[in-house]
């Protein structure tokens, strides 16, 4: 797949999912009017929950081991060092292009 | 600042407006299907549940699949429709940002759909092989009821797929950035 570098977030990306995930499940159905109804309210705490326990473990281990250069580290919140050459330069030239500004 | 910066390119807004689009509409579909409408999702679940645990289900006519013996009912509820929304649209949205081209953004797309669908079946045959032991044992601990054990058994087994499938993808496509550091 054609790829390109775009500026780095500081937000992990594993809160997409969850973020989606919390969306389909608890939002819209309260959007639809299930909010009211029987059980919505154990099914939201439950969801929330469990899937924000799991979100902080899986963010936590991503922080605990920080691999260089492996993208799955990323989405778990881990830190990357610069892999090769080309990126180590092209963080060095912005920096040099921040101060020409 | 400039004012580029926060930009988003129209390849990747036209693939969320699909992505979220199609989400409606399976949405949509699923809220008024019955089990023979979702023969398509339910029965490749049934058919890996059974594969795993060795219980035999019967198709239910509208109903879903039933197993007699446990008289646990497989019905659209537990199709996974919603699970499959959330991993099109967390693929597509999340990983949308690496596509350089339209080309790529269409094979996102369709590469998203068909990874959710198998995702999906696989996520909830698990589910529902673990629901079966939790419903023969009728495990229960002190707050947490049958019921409550069964829709956390649902979250655990969902969301722990759901990050394994969004992982998968990013190796796969070469995330390098949404990094805490």
């Amino acid at each position: 797949m054609g790829t390109r570098a775009r500026p780095r977030s500081r937000v992990p990306l594993a809160l997409v999912p969850w973020l989606v995930y919390i969306a389909v499940t608890v939002v819209a159905p309260a959007a639809n009017g299930a909010a009211g109804g029987e059980g919505y309210i154990e099914h939201a705490v439950i969801t929330l929950g469990v899937s924000g326990a799991i979100l902080m473990l899986w963010l936590a281990a991503g922080r605990m081991r920080p691999a260089a250069g492996n993208p799955a580290a990323t989405l778990r919140g881990g830190r990357r060092e610069p892999h090769d050459r080309s990126e180590a330069a092209s963080r060095y030239v912005t920096s040099g292009a921040r101060h020409r500004s | 600042m400039r004012a580029g910066c926060l930009a988003v390119p129209i390849g990747d807004a036209a693939v969320a407006g699909v992505a979220l689009g199609a989400a409606w509409a399976l949405k949509a579909f699923y809220s008024h299907a019955d089990a023979d409408a979702l023969g398509w999702i339910l029965a490749p679940t049934v058919r890996l549940v059974s594969l795993s645990t060795g219980v035999a289900f019967e198709p239910e006519p509208h109903q879903g699949y039933l197993c007699r013996e446990q008289m646990f009912l497989v019905a659209p509820a537990c199709a996974g429709v919603n699970f499959l929304i959330v991993a099109f649209v967390s693929l597509a949205l999340g990983l949308v940002h690496v596509c350089s081209s339209d080309h790529a953004r269409v094979r996102l797309l369709f590469g998203s759909a068909a990874a959710a669908y198998a995702a999906t079946v696989l996520a909830n045959a698990t589910r529902i092989a673990f629901a079966l032991r939790l419903h023969e044992a009728g495990a229960a601990f002190g707050p947490l009821t049958p019921e409550r054990l069964h829709c956390a058994l649902g979250v655990a087994v969902y969301f722990l797929f759901l990050l394994f499938l969004f992982s998968v993808a990013a190796r796969v496509t070469g995330v390098r950035h949404g990094h805490a550091g």
